[in-house]
């Protein structure tokens, strides 16, 4: 088997031109392909950060990703910086918008904030720091099985991408995403399905930018269920289709105030960690000083008392002993273990956070549709009343149902023109929904010619009415589109927060466990040294 | 009185420390002093003069203690009386000495002083003592008796050895200046080798114990610091259970594990807490008794000093007066005394001495008395030659005076102190070391529970 890094040599083609053997190549590159796809198969598959490495003539630091199998000798090893960790995660993010994709660390994290401030020798800690925590994301990105046979994933894996990750970025299945994940397929954005593109645009859902999503102050999901219920409403009222989706489940408001709860906690946690840290090693230096004096007292007693100074002796290396079993603790479990895996946690609460702010989105959305939905049908109201009963008739034959409702209530009152206008009725105002559908310039028109009455046989009119009942049928398919979308999408998250909860009740008991575990090591030790001075005393 | 110490035992402790008021309502800590003994003239001082063994026990208060204290340092001036703890007035302004704190520490120091009494050949065998155990009435009426003397006596102290009373008051500032006399240029001047040898161990003892109180000091803040923090901890986890109580419904058995772990936590917090007590409260006044100790010791030898200095002054004040009565017919008579010097010890202070003091003023008086009043040079003479005489007698006096104090440091008190000193940093040591192992045996065996729980779960999980 060769060993893969002499793959990456002759992968890139920058050092060899076009003069490198092709057979040779494609067959390397394919051998090494078809071992990745077959580790990722494996259900013994093992992944770490084996090592870190910094590139000659740069600052550019690389984690090497090993990827192998327990069970056999087949492994993988590619070279990834930062920056491919970031572009990797964020476009995963976008192919699979429901999906709780784990953390990586910031690039301006607190800790690394911490960390600069205090310690000049910060650029070992941050690596390290980072190292772990891409460890962890890789861990937990293969837990979720599903990903594994994602072919983005492969490419991140697969060393014949290690130098061209761009061309990963341009290819399918990232070239396919359309340009804002809300006119898309929230399942598979990947849908070419033209129909999405004509859904309404939200000015502040920002260039696509779903890890900043819960940076958004959106309505409490609960308010927004009040608003769903009060769309239903209308539309009982209007006696348009019902929709399959009506409510959000309680399931859902319930885990939003779950989530806000768990990062206040996380949050103060986070803090209080940090003060404890402080705390600690202002701890060990105490006890380096006690070690060291401790030691020079019974020096300075030799003379005087032997065996005085001897106990003093080893009560100073008593002392020393226990420093370094609570340093090891520190270094090697309180920070990386219990500080690092909480600050992880507050930020899987943010990508849950997250996924709930793309959720209320395509709520929103969802009520736009229906919000221009009423705005068209109040501007056809509006028109048609300017013409005369009988000339409704003939809007029968019209191939679509709400109008066909309209037409029936209207002719079962009789007039609609000492009604309020359909468009106040269904909130029509609340125009701060930039909706892209209704352009100003035709409701405009609707307006003018509304509010100066044609005659019966105004061929305008019937233009603008056929025009309006065209946008009025594609919304109705939109509506319908939608209305199937929220229904798998809503299924998909709460079956998706079931297992984020899951998740989290693990990741909680492994810091336990991790904690108590460690700590009970550092009383154990500390204990026999203990044990060991007593001794020292009877004898 | 040494064959009754060899002879005998006396084991005396303080306890139980409980709050209590007297006749004016003004509440007060007692502490009860329980003694086992078989030595017959403290026997003889009890109720149960019948037995040959008893154990009997009193309640004593701080001021019973002081009583003791100044009647042992009135009667063995040339012994090293134990320190007792400060009064610390300052704690009185802040209405704090009823806090746990201050009754445990006080306590402590307490028992050392008992302690070291009990182990002294000269103190342990006093009657002071044994009628301060005593169980009859007679401490009380006595003491009472002594208050009036004893209250003069302490203002007297307080002016004259205000050195020496301050260095007790001030606890927390028994830093470097009460090492006065163990500064380099009064160090010169001390001329006896073994006196020096021990000044010299003193200082590197008193100078290691402080500088370990003030480690001690720092560590036990952090002990306190981590208790909070991990309290702190167990509060955010605890208030995790609740959350997910509320908010998740289906996932009840996570918050058992919150509450196991919180618990740990709590636990954590606490031994961390009782970690702090006991340094603040025991280790801590151990190290600075221990200390106190030591500048006891070093007044004694400071005493021994200054009596060396004012046996000189009188050995100068002879010869000059032996030259006076030799020069006498050829000089005139009032020159000799004018030419005297200075007393040097004005500005010195201590209660031994002061009677020393007293003696050389009283003798120039004479003289200067002797010098205005007589005209006539036959009287000058012969009570120039009395005063030489009464001079050489003084001075051999003091001579053995000064050499049986230096035989007592050196011989007596000084090992004694050592001895004491010795078994006490052990004895605080262990303890320190058994306060740890429960520390961490308590923890160990709890946490192992708590572990087996969590795994259970995520084996379940899994």
């Amino acid at each position: 088997m060769d060993h893969p890094f002499d793959i990456e040599q002759d992968n890139n083609p920058s050092l060899y031109g076009n003069s490198f053997q092709d057979d040779q190549y494609f067959n390397k590159s394919l051998s090494v392909s078809s071992t990745l796809h077959k580790l990722l198969a494996s259900s013994t598959l093992q992944i770490e950060i084996a090592q870190t490495e910094k590139l000659i003539n740069s600052n550019i630091i690389v984690y090497l990703i090993k990827v192998f199998d327990s069970e056999t000798t087949d492994h993988i090893i590619v070279k990834r910086r930062y920056s491919e960790f970031k572009s990797f995660r964020d476009n995963l993010l976008k192919l699979y918008p429901t999906k709780l994709i784990p953390p990586i660390p910031e690039k301006h994290s607190l800790l690394s904030y911490v960390l600069n401030s205090i310690n000049a020798n910060n650029e070992v800690e941050l690596i390290g720091f980072r190292k772990r925590f891409f460890n962890q994301f890789m861990i937990d990105l293969i837990a979720v099985r599903f990903l594994n046979s994602s072919p983005f994933l492969q490419k991140f894996l697969d060393p014949n991408y290690e130098l061209c990750w761009n061309n990963a970025l341009n290819e399918s299945p990232i070239s396919n995403l359309p340009k804002s994940l809300l006119l898309s397929n929230p399942l598979d954005p990947t849908d070419q399905n033209g129909l999405y593109l004509l859904l309404p645009k939200i000015n502040s859902f920002h260039n696509n930018n779903l890890s900043e999503l819960y940076k958004l102050n959106l309505d409490p999901l609960s308010h927004m269920n009040d608003s769903l219920l009060r769309l239903s409403n209308q539309i009982n009222f209007a006696k348009f289709p019902v929709n399959e989706f009506v409510t959000i489940p309680t399931n859902i408001i319930n885990f939003e105030t779950y989530i806000l709860h768990n990062l206040k906690i996380l949050k103060n946690l986070h803090k209080y960690n940090a003060g404890h840290i402080k705390n600690f090693k202002l701890l060990l230096s105490i006890m380096i000083n006690l070690g060291g004096n401790l030691n020079n007292f019974s020096l300075e007693i030799y003379e005087l008392n032997t065996h005085l100074s001897n106990l003093i002796e080893k009560f100073g290396s008593i002392i020393d002993l226990n420093f370094l079993n609570f340093e090891n603790f520190l270094f090697e479990n309180f920070i990386p273990h219990w500080h690092e895996t909480i600050t992880q946690l507050y930020q899987y609460f943010n990508i849950a956070l997250n996924l709930l702010n793309f959720y209320k989105y395509k709520i929103l959305q969802f009520k736009i549709l229906f919000n221009t939905k009423f705005a068209i049908f109040n501007q056809l109201t509006n028109l048609n009343t300017s013409l005369s009963v009988n000339d409704l008739n003939h809007l029968n034959e019209l191939n679509s149902p709400s109008i066909n409702n309209l037409v029936k209530s209207y002719q079962s009152r009789g007039s609609l023109r000492t009604k309020k206008s359909w468009f106040r009725v269904f909130g029509g105002s609340n125009a701060t929904a930039a909706s892209s559908l209704p352009s100003p310039a035709l409701s405009a028109k609707a307006n003018n010619s509304s509010s100066t009455p044609s005659t019966p046989d105004n061929p305008d009119a019937r233009i603008k009415i056929e025009y309006l009942e065209r946008e009025l049928n594609k919304l109705d398919q939109l509506i319908d589109l939608m209305n199937h979308d929220l229904v798998s999408l809503t299924k998909e998250i709460d079956h998706n927060l079931g297992e984020f909860a899951k998740l989290i009740e693990k990741k909680w008991l492994e810091v336990f466990l991790n904690f108590i575990q460690s700590t009970k090591q550092l009383f154990i030790e500390n204990l026999s040294n203990w044990q060991e001075f007593k001794d020292a005393f009877e004898c | 009185m040494n064959e009754y110490f060899e002879k005998y035992f006396i084991k005396a402790t303080v306890s139980e420390p409980i709050r209590d008021v007297d006749q004016s309502s003004k509440p007060f800590i007692s502490y009860l002093v329980t003694t086992e003994t078989d030595n017959p003239s403290l026997i003889k001082l009890t109720t149960k003069v019948t037995e040959t063994q008893i154990k009997v026990s009193v309640r004593r208060r701080y001021g019973d203690f002081r009583n003791l204290y100044h009647c042992l340092n009135n009667d063995f001036p040339f012994l090293l009386i134990p320190p007792l703890p400060s009064k610390s007035n300052l704690k009185y302004l802040t209405g704090d000495t009823f806090s746990q704190e201050f009754v445990h520490k006080r306590l402590n120091s307490l028992n050392r002083f008992i302690k070291f009494i009990n182990g002294h050949k000269i103190l342990s065998q006093s009657s002071v003592y044994h009628l301060f155990l005593s169980d009859s009435n007679d401490w009380l009426s006595f003491s009472k008796n002594i208050k009036i003397s004893n209250i003069s006596d302490v203002e007297k102290e307080q002016s004259f050895t205000s050195n020496m009373v301050n260095k007790v008051v001030n606890e927390e500032l028994i830093a470097e200046t009460v090492m006065n006399f163990l500064t380099p240029s009064k160090h010169k001047k001390e001329t006896n080798k073994e006196i020096l040898e021990i000044t010299d161990k003193l200082k590197k003892m008193y100078e290691n114990l402080l500088k370990l109180d003030k480690i001690f000091a720092r560590l036990s803040k952090k002990n306190s610091d981590l208790s909070i923090d991990y309290h702190l901890f167990s509060q955010q986890i605890e208030k995790l259970a609740v959350v997910n109580e509320t908010c998740n419904t289906d996932l009840v058995s996570i918050n058992d594990n919150f509450k196991f772990f919180a618990e740990c936590l709590n636990q954590y917090s606490e031994n961390w807490s009782k970690s702090f007590t006991f340094i603040n409260e025991s280790f801590l006044t151990s190290l600075k008794d221990c200390s106190k100790y030591i500048v006891n010791l070093t007044n004694l030898i400071e005493l021994q000093h200054n009596k060396k200095i004012d046996l000189q002054v009188l050995q100068e004040y002879l010869d000059k007066a032996r030259n006076e009565l030799n020069s006498f017919p050829a000089t005139s008579s009032g020159q000799g005394t004018h030419r005297l010097p200075p007393s040097p010890i004005k500005n010195k202070t201590g209660g031994i001495v002061n009677n020393t003091t007293q003696l050389i003023r009283d003798t120039l008086s004479t003289s200067a008395n002797g010098n205005i009043s007589s005209s006539n040079t036959e009287t000058k003479r012969a009570k120039l030659e009395a005063k030489v005489h009464q001079l050489e007698h003084e001075v051999e006096l003091q001579t053995n005076l000064v050499q049986e104090l230096i035989n007592k440091i050196t011989n007596e008190e000084y090992p004694n102190w050592d001895k004491f000193n010795k078994t006490e940093l052990k004895s605080s040591m262990l303890e320190l070391c058994d306060n740890q192992i429960d520390f961490y045996k308590g923890l160990v065996d709890n946490w192992n529970d708590t572990e087996s729980k969590l795994m259970k779960r995520i084996n379940e999980l899994t």
